[in-house]
Protein backbone atom coordinates (compact mmCIF):
# COMPACT_ATOMS: atom_id res chain seq x y z
CA UNK A 1 0.00 0.00 0.00
CA UNK A 2 3.20 2.51 0.50
CA UNK A 3 4.09 1.83 -2.59
CA UNK A 4 0.39 2.43 -4.35
CA UNK A 5 0.16 5.16 -2.35
CA UNK A 6 3.27 6.66 -2.91
CA UNK A 7 2.57 6.64 -7.05
CA UNK A 8 -0.63 8.23 -6.15
CA UNK A 9 0.97 11.15 -4.30
CA UNK A 10 3.35 11.59 -7.43
CA UNK A 11 0.00 11.96 -9.90
CA UNK A 12 -1.69 13.74 -7.93
CA UNK A 13 1.27 16.42 -7.20
CA UNK A 14 1.76 16.13 -11.20
CA UNK A 15 5.65 15.65 -10.33
CA UNK A 16 7.35 14.13 -13.88
CA UNK A 17 8.10 10.93 -12.26
CA UNK A 18 6.18 9.09 -14.83
CA UNK A 19 7.16 9.31 -18.35
CA UNK A 20 4.45 10.55 -20.74
CA UNK A 21 4.86 7.22 -22.63
CA UNK A 22 3.52 5.39 -19.70
CA UNK A 23 0.28 7.73 -19.24
CA UNK A 24 -0.55 7.34 -23.33
CA UNK A 25 0.30 3.29 -23.52
CA UNK A 26 -2.27 3.22 -20.76
CA UNK A 27 -4.96 5.40 -21.97
CA UNK A 28 -4.90 5.24 -25.48
CA UNK A 29 -6.14 2.01 -26.24
CA UNK A 30 -9.03 3.21 -24.34
CA UNK A 31 -9.81 6.49 -25.90
CA UNK A 32 -11.41 7.29 -29.29
CA UNK A 33 -11.30 11.05 -28.01
CA UNK A 34 -8.41 13.27 -28.35
CA UNK A 35 -7.63 14.30 -24.18
CA UNK A 36 -5.54 17.16 -23.91
CA UNK A 37 -2.64 16.23 -21.21
CA UNK A 38 -4.57 17.79 -18.55
CA UNK A 39 -7.92 15.87 -19.26
CA UNK A 40 -5.39 12.80 -19.78
CA UNK A 41 -4.00 13.19 -16.63
CA UNK A 42 -7.12 13.42 -14.39
CA UNK A 43 -8.57 10.60 -16.05
CA UNK A 44 -5.15 8.69 -15.08
CA UNK A 45 -5.90 9.78 -11.84
CA UNK A 46 -9.42 8.30 -11.78
CA UNK A 47 -8.40 5.50 -12.83
CA UNK A 48 -5.87 4.89 -10.25
CA UNK A 49 -8.26 6.07 -7.44
CA UNK A 50 -10.43 3.74 -8.35
CA UNK A 51 -8.34 1.03 -8.37
CA UNK A 52 -6.56 1.63 -5.27
CA UNK A 53 -10.31 1.87 -3.56
CA UNK A 54 -9.42 5.66 -2.39
CA UNK A 55 -13.01 6.73 -3.09
CA UNK A 56 -12.71 9.92 -1.22
CA UNK A 57 -9.43 10.98 -3.23
CA UNK A 58 -11.87 10.45 -6.13
CA UNK A 59 -14.30 12.71 -4.90
CA UNK A 60 -11.42 15.11 -4.27
CA UNK A 61 -9.83 15.15 -7.60
CA UNK A 62 -13.44 15.12 -9.71
CA UNK A 63 -14.25 18.32 -7.61
CA UNK A 64 -10.99 20.18 -8.00
CA UNK A 65 -10.25 19.22 -11.63
CA UNK A 66 -14.03 21.27 -12.29
CA UNK A 67 -13.28 23.99 -10.24
CA UNK A 68 -10.00 24.61 -12.32
CA UNK A 69 -12.05 24.27 -15.21
CA UNK A 70 -11.10 21.25 -16.87
CA UNK A 71 -13.54 19.90 -19.19
CA UNK A 72 -15.34 17.08 -18.66
CA UNK A 73 -15.70 14.87 -21.95
CA UNK A 74 -18.17 11.60 -21.96
CA UNK A 75 -15.51 8.88 -21.37
CA UNK A 76 -13.99 10.73 -18.78
CA UNK A 77 -17.35 11.00 -16.79
CA UNK A 78 -17.51 7.23 -17.96
CA UNK A 79 -13.96 6.69 -16.00
CA UNK A 80 -15.11 8.56 -12.91
CA UNK A 81 -18.43 6.64 -12.57
CA UNK A 82 -16.69 3.36 -13.55
CA UNK A 83 -13.94 4.81 -11.24
CA UNK A 84 -16.49 5.05 -7.84
CA UNK A 85 -18.50 2.41 -8.96
CA UNK A 86 -16.11 -0.25 -6.44
CA UNK A 87 -17.32 1.84 -3.16
CA UNK A 88 -20.89 0.81 -2.60
CA UNK A 89 -21.69 3.82 -0.16
CA UNK A 90 -19.88 6.42 -2.21
CA UNK A 91 -21.48 5.05 -6.00
CA UNK A 92 -25.05 6.34 -5.25
CA UNK A 93 -24.24 9.66 -3.80
CA UNK A 94 -21.62 10.64 -6.69
CA UNK A 95 -23.30 9.29 -9.66
CA UNK A 96 -26.39 11.21 -8.87
CA UNK A 97 -23.73 14.68 -9.13
CA UNK A 98 -21.85 13.28 -12.10
CA UNK A 99 -25.17 12.94 -13.61
CA UNK A 100 -26.18 16.28 -12.72
CA UNK A 101 -23.02 17.57 -14.06
CA UNK A 102 -23.49 15.92 -17.06
CA UNK A 103 -26.69 17.35 -17.76
CA UNK A 104 -25.70 21.25 -17.13
CA UNK A 105 -22.69 20.32 -19.50
CA UNK A 106 -25.44 19.43 -22.26
CA UNK A 107 -24.00 15.68 -22.39
CA UNK A 108 -25.65 12.97 -23.07
CA UNK A 109 -25.18 9.18 -21.93
CA UNK A 110 -23.46 6.45 -24.11
CA UNK A 111 -22.74 3.45 -24.02
CA UNK A 112 -19.58 3.43 -21.66
CA UNK A 113 -21.53 5.76 -19.58
CA UNK A 114 -24.30 3.28 -19.38
CA UNK A 115 -21.84 0.17 -18.20
CA UNK A 116 -20.24 2.40 -15.62
CA UNK A 117 -23.71 2.66 -14.42
CA UNK A 118 -24.61 -0.26 -14.92
CA UNK A 119 -21.61 -2.23 -12.64
CA UNK A 120 -21.90 0.45 -9.80
CA UNK A 121 -25.85 -0.47 -9.62
CA UNK A 122 -24.92 -4.45 -9.66
CA UNK A 123 -22.35 -3.83 -6.83
CA UNK A 124 -25.12 -1.61 -4.63
CA UNK A 125 -27.79 -4.28 -5.36
CA UNK A 126 -29.71 -2.02 -6.79
CA UNK A 127 -31.76 -3.98 -9.22
CA UNK A 128 -34.50 -2.04 -10.67
CA UNK A 129 -31.73 0.41 -11.45
CA UNK A 130 -29.51 -2.70 -12.79
CA UNK A 131 -32.12 -3.89 -14.71
CA UNK A 132 -33.08 -0.37 -16.56
CA UNK A 133 -29.20 0.11 -17.26
CA UNK A 134 -28.56 -3.50 -18.71
CA UNK A 135 -31.74 -2.88 -20.78
CA UNK A 136 -30.60 0.01 -22.29
CA UNK A 137 -27.37 -1.25 -23.02
CA UNK A 138 -29.64 -3.93 -24.61
CA UNK A 139 -31.70 -0.73 -27.24
CA UNK A 140 -28.20 0.96 -27.48
CA UNK A 141 -27.29 0.01 -30.98
CA UNK A 142 -23.87 -0.07 -32.77
CA UNK A 143 -23.98 -0.08 -36.83
CA UNK A 144 -21.28 -2.24 -38.26
CA UNK A 145 -20.92 -2.62 -42.59
CA UNK B 1 -29.99 -13.35 -57.43
CA UNK B 2 -31.61 -10.91 -55.69
CA UNK B 3 -28.81 -8.32 -54.37
CA UNK B 4 -29.17 -7.75 -50.79
CA UNK B 5 -30.51 -4.41 -49.64
CA UNK B 6 -28.67 -0.99 -48.16
CA UNK B 7 -30.51 -2.03 -44.76
CA UNK B 8 -29.64 -5.97 -45.47
CA UNK B 9 -25.69 -5.44 -45.98
CA UNK B 10 -25.72 -3.02 -42.52
CA UNK B 11 -25.40 -5.04 -39.49
CA UNK B 12 -26.72 -3.88 -35.85
CA UNK B 13 -25.69 -4.86 -33.17
CA UNK B 14 -26.01 -3.57 -29.58
CA UNK B 15 -23.74 -2.79 -27.28
CA UNK B 16 -24.23 -5.91 -24.55
CA UNK B 17 -20.89 -8.11 -23.94
CA UNK B 18 -19.84 -10.67 -21.39
CA UNK B 19 -18.87 -7.94 -18.83
CA UNK B 20 -22.06 -6.51 -18.72
CA UNK B 21 -23.74 -9.82 -18.43
CA UNK B 22 -21.82 -10.87 -15.30
CA UNK B 23 -22.17 -7.19 -14.18
CA UNK B 24 -26.15 -8.50 -14.38
CA UNK B 25 -25.70 -11.49 -12.06
CA UNK B 26 -23.60 -10.44 -9.85
CA UNK B 27 -26.57 -7.72 -9.30
CA UNK B 28 -28.39 -10.67 -8.44
CA UNK B 29 -25.76 -12.27 -6.31
CA UNK B 30 -24.94 -8.99 -4.05
CA UNK B 31 -29.30 -8.79 -3.65
CA UNK B 32 -28.71 -11.67 -1.70
CA UNK B 33 -25.73 -10.93 0.66
CA UNK B 34 -26.08 -10.73 3.90
CA UNK B 35 -23.58 -9.73 6.67
CA UNK B 36 -23.36 -13.11 8.43
CA UNK B 37 -21.06 -15.68 6.82
CA UNK B 38 -22.87 -18.88 7.49
CA UNK B 39 -26.23 -16.93 6.54
CA UNK B 40 -28.37 -19.40 4.73
CA UNK B 41 -31.04 -17.36 2.62
CA UNK B 42 -32.90 -20.38 1.83
CA UNK B 43 -33.72 -21.23 5.04
CA UNK B 44 -34.50 -17.76 6.29
CA UNK B 45 -36.73 -17.39 4.14
CA UNK B 46 -38.94 -20.55 5.33
CA UNK B 47 -38.48 -19.55 8.36
CA UNK B 48 -39.68 -15.80 7.71
CA UNK B 49 -42.82 -17.30 5.68
CA UNK B 50 -43.43 -19.92 8.69
CA UNK B 51 -43.78 -22.45 6.33
CA UNK B 52 -43.32 -25.38 8.56
CA UNK B 53 -42.83 -28.27 5.74
CA UNK B 54 -40.27 -30.95 5.99
CA UNK B 55 -40.30 -30.71 2.14
CA UNK B 56 -38.31 -27.91 1.52
CA UNK B 57 -37.67 -28.52 -1.62
CA UNK B 58 -41.33 -28.58 -3.05
CA UNK B 59 -42.58 -25.97 -1.50
CA UNK B 60 -39.80 -23.78 -2.72
CA UNK B 61 -40.79 -24.86 -6.65
CA UNK B 62 -44.42 -24.26 -5.58
CA UNK B 63 -43.78 -20.48 -4.99
CA UNK B 64 -41.60 -20.28 -8.41
CA UNK B 65 -43.99 -22.03 -10.19
CA UNK B 66 -46.26 -19.42 -9.05
CA UNK B 67 -44.57 -16.33 -10.03
CA UNK B 68 -43.40 -18.05 -13.27
CA UNK B 69 -47.11 -18.21 -14.09
CA UNK B 70 -47.97 -15.32 -12.69
CA UNK B 71 -45.35 -12.90 -14.83
CA UNK B 72 -45.23 -15.30 -17.75
CA UNK B 73 -42.23 -15.44 -17.49
CA UNK B 74 -42.15 -18.57 -19.91
CA UNK B 75 -42.82 -16.27 -22.92
CA UNK B 76 -40.57 -13.60 -21.93
CA UNK B 77 -37.16 -15.65 -22.00
CA UNK B 78 -38.18 -17.22 -25.33
CA UNK B 79 -39.49 -14.17 -27.10
CA UNK B 80 -38.30 -10.98 -25.35
CA UNK B 81 -35.99 -9.08 -27.05
CA UNK B 82 -34.77 -7.07 -23.84
CA UNK B 83 -34.61 -8.48 -20.36
CA UNK B 84 -37.92 -9.49 -19.67
CA UNK B 85 -37.85 -7.65 -16.15
CA UNK B 86 -38.34 -4.39 -15.18
CA UNK B 87 -39.07 -4.65 -11.51
CA UNK B 88 -37.41 -7.19 -9.13
CA UNK B 89 -39.04 -10.13 -7.40
CA UNK B 90 -39.40 -9.08 -3.96
CA UNK B 91 -39.15 -12.80 -2.27
CA UNK B 92 -36.51 -15.28 -2.80
CA UNK B 93 -37.93 -17.93 -4.64
CA UNK B 94 -38.93 -15.02 -7.18
CA UNK B 95 -35.41 -13.46 -7.40
CA UNK B 96 -34.27 -17.15 -7.84
CA UNK B 97 -36.42 -17.56 -10.49
CA UNK B 98 -35.75 -13.65 -11.94
CA UNK B 99 -32.25 -14.81 -12.12
CA UNK B 100 -32.52 -18.31 -13.94
CA UNK B 101 -35.08 -16.89 -16.75
CA UNK B 102 -32.19 -14.17 -16.82
CA UNK B 103 -29.24 -16.64 -17.72
CA UNK B 104 -31.69 -18.83 -19.45
CA UNK B 105 -32.62 -15.14 -22.30
CA UNK B 106 -29.43 -14.32 -21.98
CA UNK B 107 -27.83 -17.59 -22.92
CA UNK B 108 -30.32 -17.33 -26.03
CA UNK B 109 -29.65 -14.31 -27.11
CA UNK B 110 -25.86 -13.71 -26.69
CA UNK B 111 -24.71 -17.44 -26.68
CA UNK B 112 -21.76 -15.80 -27.53
CA UNK B 113 -20.72 -14.69 -24.73
CA UNK B 114 -21.34 -17.83 -22.65
CA UNK B 115 -18.36 -19.64 -24.52
CA UNK B 116 -16.16 -18.12 -21.37
CA UNK B 117 -16.60 -19.44 -17.62
CA UNK B 118 -16.94 -16.37 -15.89
CA UNK B 119 -20.88 -16.06 -16.66
CA UNK B 120 -21.91 -19.39 -15.51
CA UNK B 121 -19.34 -18.91 -12.57
CA UNK B 122 -21.50 -16.22 -11.41
CA UNK B 123 -24.42 -17.83 -11.80
CA UNK B 124 -22.98 -20.80 -9.70
CA UNK B 125 -22.21 -18.24 -6.93
CA UNK B 126 -26.04 -17.48 -7.14
CA UNK B 127 -26.86 -21.00 -6.66
CA UNK B 128 -24.30 -22.23 -4.12
CA UNK B 129 -25.00 -18.19 -2.07
CA UNK B 130 -28.77 -19.71 -2.55
CA UNK B 131 -28.25 -23.53 -0.99
CA UNK B 132 -29.89 -24.49 -4.05
CA UNK B 133 -29.45 -28.41 -4.98
CA UNK B 134 -29.09 -27.58 -8.30
CA UNK B 135 -25.49 -26.37 -7.82
CA UNK B 136 -24.46 -30.14 -8.49
CA UNK B 137 -26.21 -30.08 -11.95
CA UNK B 138 -25.10 -26.14 -12.88
CA UNK B 139 -21.00 -27.80 -11.92
CA UNK B 140 -21.73 -30.65 -13.90
CA UNK B 141 -23.63 -29.74 -17.03
CA UNK B 142 -22.74 -26.03 -17.93
CA UNK B 143 -19.11 -26.85 -18.19
CA UNK B 144 -17.27 -28.60 -21.04
CA UNK B 145 -15.32 -30.93 -18.39
CA UNK B 146 -12.37 -33.32 -19.73
CA UNK B 147 -13.14 -36.69 -19.55
CA UNK B 148 -12.81 -38.67 -16.24
CA UNK B 149 -10.01 -41.41 -16.95
CA UNK B 150 -11.94 -45.18 -16.50
CA UNK B 151 -10.34 -45.69 -13.11
CA UNK B 152 -11.83 -42.21 -11.57
CA UNK B 153 -14.80 -43.07 -12.76
CA UNK B 154 -15.22 -46.63 -11.50
CA UNK B 155 -14.04 -45.16 -7.98
CA UNK B 156 -16.32 -42.57 -8.39
CA UNK B 157 -19.53 -44.91 -8.71
CA UNK B 158 -18.21 -47.00 -5.66
CA UNK B 159 -17.83 -43.98 -3.78
CA UNK B 160 -21.29 -41.86 -4.79
CA UNK B 161 -24.15 -44.39 -3.67
CA UNK B 162 -26.07 -42.35 -5.74
CA UNK B 163 -26.08 -40.11 -8.60
CA UNK B 164 -26.19 -37.07 -6.98
CA UNK B 165 -29.00 -34.48 -7.20
CA UNK B 166 -31.02 -34.82 -10.33
CA UNK B 167 -32.56 -31.76 -10.80
CA UNK B 168 -31.87 -29.75 -13.79
CA UNK B 169 -29.83 -26.65 -13.85
CA UNK B 170 -32.63 -24.20 -14.45
CA UNK B 171 -35.06 -25.70 -11.63
CA UNK B 172 -37.57 -24.67 -9.99
CA UNK B 173 -38.61 -23.65 -13.40
CA UNK B 174 -40.67 -25.57 -15.38
CA UNK B 175 -38.88 -26.81 -18.80
CA UNK B 176 -39.36 -24.68 -21.83
CA UNK B 177 -39.45 -25.27 -24.89
CA UNK B 178 -35.86 -24.51 -25.51
CA UNK B 179 -32.51 -25.45 -24.29
CA UNK B 180 -31.29 -23.90 -20.80
CA UNK B 181 -27.70 -24.77 -22.17
CA UNK B 182 -25.98 -23.21 -25.05
CA UNK B 183 -24.44 -25.33 -27.75
CA UNK B 184 -20.76 -24.61 -27.14
CA UNK B 185 -19.97 -24.45 -23.14
CA UNK B 186 -17.03 -23.32 -21.66
CA UNK B 187 -14.37 -24.92 -20.14
CA UNK B 188 -13.95 -24.46 -15.96
CA UNK B 189 -11.58 -22.86 -14.78
CA UNK B 190 -10.48 -22.40 -11.08
CA UNK B 191 -12.71 -19.99 -9.83
CA UNK B 192 -15.08 -22.95 -11.21
CA UNK B 193 -13.98 -25.58 -8.67
CA UNK B 194 -13.58 -23.60 -5.90
CA UNK B 195 -17.04 -22.50 -5.89
CA UNK B 196 -18.09 -26.44 -6.46
CA UNK B 197 -15.81 -27.40 -3.55
CA UNK B 198 -17.46 -24.42 -1.54
CA UNK B 199 -20.86 -25.85 -2.20
CA UNK B 200 -20.09 -29.55 -1.28
CA UNK B 201 -18.12 -27.87 2.11
CA UNK B 202 -21.33 -26.12 3.26
CA UNK B 203 -23.65 -29.31 2.29
CA UNK B 204 -21.25 -31.81 4.12
CA UNK B 205 -21.30 -33.94 0.48
CA UNK B 206 -18.48 -35.97 0.56
CA UNK B 207 -19.67 -37.30 -3.05
CA UNK B 208 -19.98 -34.66 -4.45
CA UNK B 209 -16.59 -33.23 -3.08
CA UNK B 210 -15.02 -36.20 -5.04
CA UNK B 211 -16.46 -35.55 -8.22
CA UNK B 212 -15.31 -31.93 -8.09
CA UNK B 213 -11.64 -33.40 -7.10
CA UNK B 214 -11.82 -35.66 -9.99
CA UNK B 215 -12.63 -33.31 -12.20
CA UNK B 216 -10.16 -30.42 -10.72
CA UNK B 217 -7.33 -33.53 -11.20
CA UNK B 218 -8.35 -33.77 -14.58
CA UNK B 219 -8.30 -30.58 -15.57
CA UNK B 220 -5.05 -30.17 -13.85
CA UNK B 221 -3.50 -33.18 -15.48
CA UNK B 222 -4.48 -31.32 -19.00
CA UNK B 223 -2.84 -28.47 -18.32
CA UNK B 224 0.18 -30.26 -17.74
CA UNK B 225 0.22 -31.96 -20.47
CA UNK B 226 -0.25 -28.77 -22.44
CA UNK B 227 2.26 -27.27 -20.45
CA UNK B 228 4.70 -30.31 -22.05
CA UNK B 229 3.42 -30.14 -25.68
CA UNK B 230 4.27 -26.56 -25.61
CA UNK B 231 7.53 -27.49 -23.99
CA UNK B 232 7.83 -29.91 -26.95
CA UNK B 233 7.12 -27.38 -29.54
CA UNK B 234 10.15 -25.45 -27.84
CA UNK B 235 7.62 -22.32 -27.71
CA UNK B 236 9.33 -21.22 -24.55
CA UNK B 237 13.39 -21.52 -23.86
CA UNK B 238 12.85 -22.26 -20.60
CA UNK B 239 10.16 -23.72 -18.57
CA UNK B 240 9.07 -23.04 -15.46
CA UNK B 241 7.04 -25.87 -13.68
CA UNK B 242 5.31 -23.60 -11.43
CA UNK B 243 3.97 -20.68 -13.86
CA UNK B 244 1.21 -22.70 -14.91
CA UNK B 245 -1.21 -20.45 -15.25
CA UNK B 246 -0.94 -19.39 -19.04
CA UNK B 247 -1.36 -23.08 -19.81
CA UNK B 248 -4.50 -22.60 -17.84
CA UNK B 249 -5.48 -19.70 -19.69
CA UNK B 250 -4.61 -21.90 -23.27
CA UNK B 251 -6.80 -24.60 -22.24
CA UNK B 252 -9.56 -22.39 -20.88
CA UNK B 253 -9.75 -19.98 -23.50
CA UNK B 254 -9.84 -22.45 -26.30
CA UNK B 255 -13.05 -21.33 -27.41
CA UNK B 256 -12.48 -17.76 -27.27
CA UNK B 257 -9.40 -15.12 -28.30
CA UNK B 258 -6.56 -17.07 -29.74
CA UNK B 259 -3.17 -16.68 -27.41
CA UNK B 260 -4.31 -13.23 -25.51
CA UNK B 261 -3.69 -15.19 -22.79
CA UNK B 262 0.03 -14.81 -23.39
CA UNK B 263 -0.23 -10.90 -22.79
CA UNK B 264 -1.84 -10.89 -19.53
CA UNK B 265 -0.78 -13.73 -17.83
CA UNK B 266 2.97 -12.95 -18.45
CA UNK B 267 2.17 -10.06 -16.37
CA UNK B 268 0.44 -11.92 -13.49
CA UNK B 269 2.99 -14.01 -13.27
CA UNK B 270 5.62 -11.43 -13.00
CA UNK B 271 3.05 -10.06 -9.69
CA UNK B 272 2.61 -13.57 -8.22
CA UNK B 273 6.00 -14.71 -8.56
CA UNK B 274 5.03 -17.76 -10.73
CA UNK B 275 1.63 -17.90 -10.35
CA UNK B 276 0.81 -21.53 -9.66
CA UNK B 277 -0.66 -20.09 -6.17
CA UNK B 278 -3.04 -18.42 -7.93
CA UNK B 279 -4.70 -22.18 -9.18
CA UNK B 280 -6.07 -21.85 -5.34
CA UNK B 281 -4.86 -25.34 -5.28
CA UNK B 282 -4.00 -25.33 -1.16
CA UNK B 283 -7.24 -23.60 -0.47
CA UNK B 284 -9.41 -26.14 -2.62
CA UNK B 285 -7.65 -29.26 -1.02
CA UNK B 286 -8.06 -27.90 2.38
CA UNK B 287 -11.97 -27.54 1.78
CA UNK B 288 -11.88 -31.53 -0.21
CA UNK B 289 -10.06 -32.80 2.98
CA UNK B 290 -12.37 -30.87 6.01
CA UNK B 291 -15.70 -32.23 3.96
CA UNK B 292 -14.18 -35.92 3.54
CA UNK B 293 -12.84 -35.89 7.79
CA UNK B 294 -16.43 -33.71 8.35
CA UNK B 295 -18.51 -36.70 7.16
CA UNK B 296 -15.84 -39.30 8.76
CA UNK B 297 -14.26 -40.29 5.29
CA UNK B 298 -11.19 -40.00 7.37
CA UNK B 299 -9.49 -42.69 5.28
CA UNK B 300 -9.52 -40.54 2.12
CA UNK B 301 -8.97 -37.48 4.06
CA UNK B 302 -5.75 -38.48 5.31
CA UNK B 303 -4.21 -39.87 2.09
CA UNK B 304 -5.14 -36.75 0.72
CA UNK B 305 -3.55 -34.75 3.61
CA UNK B 306 -0.07 -36.65 3.02
CA UNK B 307 -0.58 -35.24 -0.52
CA UNK B 308 0.41 -31.83 0.75
CA UNK B 309 -0.66 -28.66 0.24
CA UNK B 310 0.35 -28.38 -3.93
CA UNK B 311 1.53 -24.92 -2.67
CA UNK B 312 5.28 -24.07 -2.01
CA UNK B 313 4.62 -24.30 1.75
CA UNK B 314 3.42 -26.78 4.19
CA UNK B 315 0.37 -28.06 6.45
CA UNK B 316 0.57 -26.49 9.81
CA UNK B 317 -1.77 -27.74 12.71
CA UNK B 318 -3.69 -24.49 12.68
CA UNK B 319 -4.44 -25.13 9.11
CA UNK B 320 -5.97 -28.87 10.12
CA UNK B 321 -6.86 -27.82 12.97
CA UNK B 322 -10.65 -29.03 12.18
CA UNK B 323 -9.76 -32.10 10.48
CA UNK B 324 -7.91 -32.86 13.42
CA UNK B 325 -10.99 -32.49 16.20
CA UNK B 326 -13.24 -34.65 13.16
CA UNK B 327 -10.08 -36.97 13.82
CA UNK B 328 -10.27 -37.24 16.89
CA UNK B 329 -14.22 -37.73 16.73
CA UNK B 330 -13.97 -40.44 14.81
CA UNK B 331 -11.20 -42.42 16.30
CA UNK B 332 -8.77 -42.04 12.94
CA UNK B 333 -5.48 -42.13 15.50
CA UNK B 334 -3.35 -42.31 12.81
CA UNK B 335 -4.70 -39.09 11.54
CA UNK B 336 -4.84 -37.34 14.54
CA UNK B 337 -1.07 -37.93 15.37
CA UNK B 338 0.22 -36.81 12.27
CA UNK B 339 -1.26 -33.52 12.78
CA UNK B 340 -0.37 -33.28 15.92
CA UNK B 341 3.30 -34.12 14.65
CA UNK B 342 3.12 -31.20 12.33
CA UNK B 343 4.68 -27.39 13.40
CA UNK B 344 1.96 -25.28 15.21
CA UNK B 345 1.52 -22.68 12.48
CA UNK B 346 3.13 -20.39 9.49
CA UNK B 347 3.40 -17.97 11.39
CA UNK B 348 5.03 -18.95 14.55
CA UNK B 349 7.64 -20.77 12.04
CA UNK B 350 8.59 -17.23 10.68
CA UNK B 351 9.09 -16.06 14.61
CA UNK B 352 11.39 -18.80 15.48
CA UNK B 353 13.71 -17.89 11.91
CA UNK B 354 13.58 -14.30 12.64
CA UNK B 355 14.91 -15.22 16.47
CA UNK B 356 17.48 -17.70 15.07
CA UNK B 357 18.60 -15.52 11.97
CA UNK B 358 19.06 -12.33 14.98
CA UNK B 359 21.28 -15.07 17.47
Amino acid sequence: MDFTMQLLTTVINCEKKLRYGVVNEVLTPNFAENLSPEQRHVVLCLRLCGRLNVVEKLEIIYDRSRERGIKYTPSMYAFALSAASHSQPVFQRFSIKVLEDMASDGIESNVDIRKALLKGSARCAVLETTFRNFKSIELAYAITC
Amino acid sequence: MRTPSLVESINCRNEVDGHSIRCLLQGFTHRLWHEEEDHNPLKSWLEDTSNHTNNLLSAFRIHAEDLVLRLNIGEGILCSTTLPFVEPASTLPGLVAQCIASVWYLSRRYPQYFTEPAIYNQYLSFIVRCRLKTAESVFRDCFNHFPLPDDKRNELAVKRNSAGSQLPPYWPLPDLDHSFIPEILPRPDKYTFVRAMEYAHFTRNPGFATEVWFRRESWRANIEQQALDDLQNVRWAKFEDEDLLRYEHAVVDNYTSNREWAKTTASMSKWSDGASNALYEGYTRLLYIQTLAACGWCDDAYKMVLQGTGERYEWTQSMLEKVKKHAANFGHNKMYQYISGLQASGSQNEFQTIQDQLV
